[in-house]
């Protein structure tokens, strides 16, 4: 299921970041990336939920520290 | 973060403690700061290291102003966060925002010496400003007339180069007044001048249709329902050949931001129905940004105008 959640992720992260070969990873961070800051950073919680049909709390927007948590939290939200 | 050094401009030791306090509070944004601040220039660094100067002396402590910054950027997130997802700015009304900012004197005072220190940190705020100084007038005289002088950096800029013989800043805010009116008594910038601080709505002002050689209005269209009234209050009270000179946002949500400016060219078309011509432009994109990418992304620009009456 992971899988298919850092699929789906893919193509968001490459349109937020403007980055074709960024690859997702579990273990991915905003520190790894150069353009992602705060706008960034909200541009792509607001697009992961478009995507997912989720909405996330400000202290989970905030608080997750690599992508890997977000998955864990998507994982919990979608199904729940 | 460490002490920030660029190849040629060393950093205030003040700025360099503020510095430290916002990084350490905030690691997300020492990412935006490490990007900026090598191209700040030395006076620049120099003016906020006064600044700070003159808040110490003030009684005010550096964590405190490292506090005000970072609220001005919190909400500044927080209202980006409901813009993207909503598409349109949280407040509409004056009165939605009045009590809670305008009329809050503590708030109000955070957010005045937040803004001030975004005048450099945030790169926008710091390209307008330069374009200001680029395009005033240095020897014309007569009357300046500043619309909402909020933290008296534009009002003090003015005071130092330009010629005028009189200023005058209205604004609706007695805090800010307080502040500008502090700022101008310490940095006194122009001792010969004089100077009128109102705290007043500007459509009540009583000065005459024609009387003012320089008007400008920084970051107001965007705070009032009906800006097209602001700016036909400006062609009324402009002289023949008087500089005027503006700035407002498209896409810029803010705590108080309550119009919203879809396009550059719809404050454009706004500006020219209201007897005013654009004599030059400077539209800054979000930091990182191109225009292009603010506007299929519906992302902040920052925007001025040098105008002339018509």
């Amino acid at each position: 299921m992971s899988d298919n959640i850092y699929s789906r992720l893919a193509p968001i992260f490459e349109e937020v970041f403007d980055e074709d070969d960024l690859e997702v990873t579990a273990e991915l961070t905003a520190n790894d990336v150069a353009e992602w800051d705060s706008l960034s950073h909200i541009r792509l919680i607001i697009a992961v939920e478009k995507e997912f049909g989720v909405k996330f709390r400000t202290t989970e927007v905030n608080n997750f520290r690599n992508v890997g948590e977000l998955v864990e939290m998507l994982q919990a939200k979608t199904s729940a | 973060m460490t002490d920030q050094q660029n190849n040629s401009v060393e950093v205030p030791p003040q700025v360099n403690r503020l510095v430290a306090l916002i990084a350490e509070r905030n690691p997300t944004h020492a990412k935006h700061l490490d990007r900026v601040m090598p191209r700040i220039h030395a006076d620049e660094y120099q003016h906020l290291e006064t600044y700070l100067e003159y808040c110490l002396e003030s009684g005010l402590e550096l964590s405190y102003l490292a506090d005000c910054y970072l609220l001005l950027v919190a909400d500044a997130v927080n209202e980006l966060a409901y813009f993207q997802r909503e598409g349109n700015y949280r407040y509409s009304t004056f009165a939605e925002v009045a009590d809670h900012v305008y009329f809050n004197k503590e708030y109000m005072d955070q957010y005045m010496y937040g803004l001030a220190i975004s005048l450099i940190f945030w790169s926008s705020h710091m390209e307008i400003h330069r374009y200001f100084e680029e395009t005033l007038p240095l020897d014309k005289t007569g009357k300046y007339l500043e619309i909402g002088p909020g933290h008296g950096r534009f009002l003090m800029s003015a005071m130092e180069r330009s010629s005028f013989n009189a200023f005058v800043g209205i604004d609706i805010s007695e805090t800010s007044i307080a502040q500008t009116r502090a700022v101008l008594s310490h940095f006194n910038p122009s001792p010969d001048a004089d100077l009128s601080l109102v705290v007043q709505d500007f459509h009540e002002t009583e000065l005459p249709a024609g009387s003012c050689d320089a008007v400008v209005m920084g970051e107001v269209l965007e705070h009032v329902e009906d800006p097209a009234s602001f700016l036909s209050k400006i062609r009324e009270l402009a002289a023949p050949e008087a500089h005027i000179f503006i700035t407002t946002c498209v896409n810029a949500p803010q705590i108080d931001h309550i119009y919203l400016f879809r396009s550059l060219d719809e404050v454009r078309d706004l500006i020219e129905s209201q007897g005013l011509a654009i004599v030059s432009e400077k539209a800054v994109p979000y930091e990182g940004k191109t225009l292009e990418q603010c506007a299929k992304h519906a992302l902040p620009v920052n925007v001025a105008y040098v105008l002339k009456a018509v």
